[in-house]
């Protein structure tokens, strides 16, 4: 059973006069608790689709259900982590990690309190009253993490959460993502323009076609994680001949 | 101390240049007869008067234009279609400096505080406004989506996010604008009042006390440059994030000193 649906959803913009499509129809089915990762070229419109899913964005035709309901405007339900971090630079980390209890008008007590354990478990205690800027571009993407899960989301939403990272922070934080992905079991859209680690990551990964984006293929991944590179190796090649296809 | 010596050598020539005969001391009396001057004026009590004429002014001028400047400046910025609305009447005002509004003060208001007040809220709101408008309009607006998406109403967005990021612009603003008010309250009070630091200066130059005049300079420049020390403290103060020091809302100062090194 689906618990996010997507329905012919296209999304066109219009700028100086001129239309131009970012997605031409999506047919999108994700089960609750599932791991799905999506990829196709820059410019397919991944980022939009998230947007969309987030309610930053209202699609131009078509409609998205979340637990059979349309979704209307943002919500704690559908938290999103950016491409790039997008703290608060004015407030701590641990503040930053309880903005989302704070909108929700949750007591500070217990906000610091859970602020602190997600820092905690995301391997940043220590850190709970620096400043962004006082942070490492990893473990601001790390707060940026606890701040989406802090406010406990039915769907988890990550635009290349961890492309501005070092080799050895990626891995690191990919992990972590397993792990909380596992204990919590949030609904994951994952957005990512590598392919080993959508194939790393995902129960699911779903091939968009280039601009204007529409759903190319998709790749069913039995595997139990982690998964090592020479299980991995036959799925990447047939990821990367979807995505070579003009 | 390095920067004193630069002031030590203005006042030493200050005081040499006319008593050595370089300058007519009528025109440039040394610094020690001014400050005689200043002396004499403060005993009188006349000083403190005026001062207070002039600080009262500027005061009033400049919380009312803030008041309404960073608002509408907010609200100028954040919106394309107000701005467009507006802009065209502010282009054609903002060439016209304060002291040209003077006869108009004056002719609306006769003479005294209130065309002086008018001078202040003109000249500062021009400056305020703009500036203000122009930082709302850079505003990052990923991080109010980020706001949002974390379940903030649009109020919070903009009170917890645009606010707060906005925070460091506003208040270099309202630097330049108290700096501007300053100078404005002169311009008003040589023309439409009788009393003030601008009309003791006016009034010194009619009686050709040059020292008056000398030092009333002085005490204008030592004060701009108090309100703007003033203004300073409470940026450092609201802005202590940016240096990265001090408590935080939820922390109590010290709780996590840690080791950045790592």
């Amino acid at each position: 059973m689906s618990y996010l649906r997507l329905v012919q959803v296209t999304k066109t913009y219009h700028a100086d006069g001129r239309a131009v499509e970012a997605l031409a129809g999506v047919d999108l089915e994700v089960r609750q608790g599932e791991f799905v990762a999506l990829v196709g070229p820059s410019g397919c419109g991944k980022t939009t689709l998230l947007h969309l899913v987030a309610g930053l964005e209202v699609p131009s035709s078509g409609r998205i259900e979340l637990a059979g309901e349309p979704i209307r405007g943002c919500s704690r339900d559908r938290a999103l982590v950016f491409q790039e971090p997008t703290l608060f630079p004015w407030l701590t980390a641990a503040d930053n990690v309880a903005f989302g209890l704070r909108t929700g008008g949750v007591p500070l007590r217990e906000r610091r309190e859970r602020a602190l354990a997600l820092l905690q478990s995301l391997g940043l205690d220590g850190f709970a009253t620096s400043y962004p800027h006082q942070l490492s571009g990893g473990m601001r993407q790390r707060v940026a993490i606890a701040r989406a899960l802090a406010v406990c989301p039915q769907v988890l939403l990550l635009d290349e959460p961890f492309a501005s990272v070092d080799a050895l922070t990626r891995e690191a934080l990919q992990e972590e993502l397993v792990r909380i992905w596992q204990a919590r079991r949030p609904t994951v859209l994952f957005v990512t323009h590598s392919r080993e680690e959508a194939l790393a990551l995902a129960d699911r990964v779903i091939v968009l076609s280039p601009r204007p984006g529409r759903v190319r293929a998709e790749l069913a991944l039995p595997m139990a994680r982690p998964r090592s590179p020479v299980e991995l190796a036959p799925w990447l090649e047939r990821l990367r001949d979807l995505l070579a296809q003009p | 101390m390095r920067g004193a010596l630069p002031l030590v050598i203005v006042a030493l020539l200050w005081e040499l240049a006319p008593r050595s005969g370089l300058v007519d001391p009528v025109l440039l009396p040394p610094l020690s007869r001014t400050l005689a001057a200043g002396v004499a004026l403060v005993r009188s009590g006349a000083l403190l008067g005026h001062l207070w004429a002039s600080l009262w002014r500027v005061g009033a001028g400049y919380l009312l234009a803030v008041v309404v400047a960073v608002p509408a400046g907010i609200g100028l910025g954040l919106s394309r279609r107000l701005e467009g609305y507006v802009s065209p009447v502010l282009a054609l005002l903002r060439p016209i400096a304060p002291p040209a509004w003077v006869p108009l003060a004056i002719l609306w208001f006769g003479i005294g505080d209130a065309p002086a007040v008018f001078i202040v809220f003109v000249g500062t709101i021009q400056a305020v406004l703009l500036g203000v408008a122009s930082a709302a309009r850079s505003l990052d607006r990923r991080l109010v989506q980020a706001a949002l998406t974390l379940g903030a109403s649009r109020r919070q967005a903009l009170w917890l996010v645009a606010l707060p990021s906005l925070a460091p612009a506003i208040l270099g603003q309202l630097r330049v604008g108290l700096a501007l008010a300053w100078m404005c309250v002169m311009a008003a009070e040589m023309v439409a009042v009788r009393r003030g630091l601008g009309y003791l200066l006016i009034e010194a130059r009619n009686l050709f006390q040059t020292e008056r005049v000398l030092l009333c300079m002085l005490v204008i420049g030592a004060l701009g440059l108090g309100l703007d020390y003033l203004l300073r403290m409470l940026e450092g103060k609201l802005l202590r994030w940016q240096q990265g020091l001090g408590a935080d809302e939820l922390l109590a100062p010290g709780a996590g000193d840690q080791d950045l090194s790592r």
